[in-house]
């Protein structure tokens, strides 16, 4: 029988358990005003009979999928500016 | 074994004195250093009947996040926080099996409080169920 006390402990790995705090606070303070902007400046309806409307429903999409991430809304930030 | 289980049920209690430590400590860096205008802080609360999950612990099973300094928070802005927390998948599961069932978000300033349940957003529940 193995006794409890001289059980090797695996070492704890942070990388296993690592929440990104940092991005997960900027989102907090930030995201929703860039959210709402960005929905805003997307919105298929602005586009509508014209040939980015397609791109613009993608678009708006992938705004409403990310809704919480900041990361990626900054990145879809700059597609809209330069392809819509 | 006993031993076992009691090792494990101290394991618990320091992951989840370090989660909050953690929550806390980026936080208080977030609001002194990256300009964030509200000071949050996560703490224990008593937990929601209907949330309680297989992981969940007896007493103080929801996790609270408070805002303690700063401007008043409408309840939009809560519930997007609360969003924000909860699209964190690791953050999700890890206070799932560190048995906390309830994330409440809460503004004392401004009297307004939503929750909702963890188990809800963690992804694996419907794999386990087979629901697609």
């Amino acid at each position: 029988m193995e006794l409890f006390w001289k059980r090797k402990v695996k070492p704890h790995k942070e990388e296993d358990q690592h929440v990104d705090y940092s991005s997960l606070f900027a989102s907090m303070s930030q995201g929703q005003k860039l959210f709402n902007q960005l929905k805003v400046q997307c919105h298929p309806d602005r586009f509508v009979g014209t040939d980015k409307q397609a791109l613009a429903e993608e678009l708006f999409k992938q705004v409403q999928e990310n809704s919480t991430d900041l990361e990626k809304l900054l990145a879809l930030k700059e597609r809209i500016l330069t392809e819509l | 074994m006993i031993w076992d289980r009691i090792r494990q049920w101290f394991k618990t209690v320091i992951e989840r004195q370090r989660t909050l430590d953690e929550f806390n400590e980026s936080a208080k860096a977030a609001f002194i250093n990256d300009g964030i205008g509200v000071l949050f802080r996560a703490d224990e609360a008593s937990g929601e009947s209907d949330f309680r999950h297989p992981y969940s612990k007896f007493l103080l099973s929801a996790f609270r996040v408070k805002s303690t300094a700063g401007r008043k928070l409408t309840k939009d802005e809560l519930l997007y926080i609360g969003r924000v927390i909860l699209n964190d998948t690791s953050l999700t599961r890890k206070l799932y099996y560190l048995g906390w069932d309830t994330l409440r978000v809460e503004d004392p300033i401004g009297g307004v409080r939503v929750k909702w349940a963890i188990k809800d957003f963690v992804n694996f529940t419907y794999e386990l169920e087979g629901k697609k």
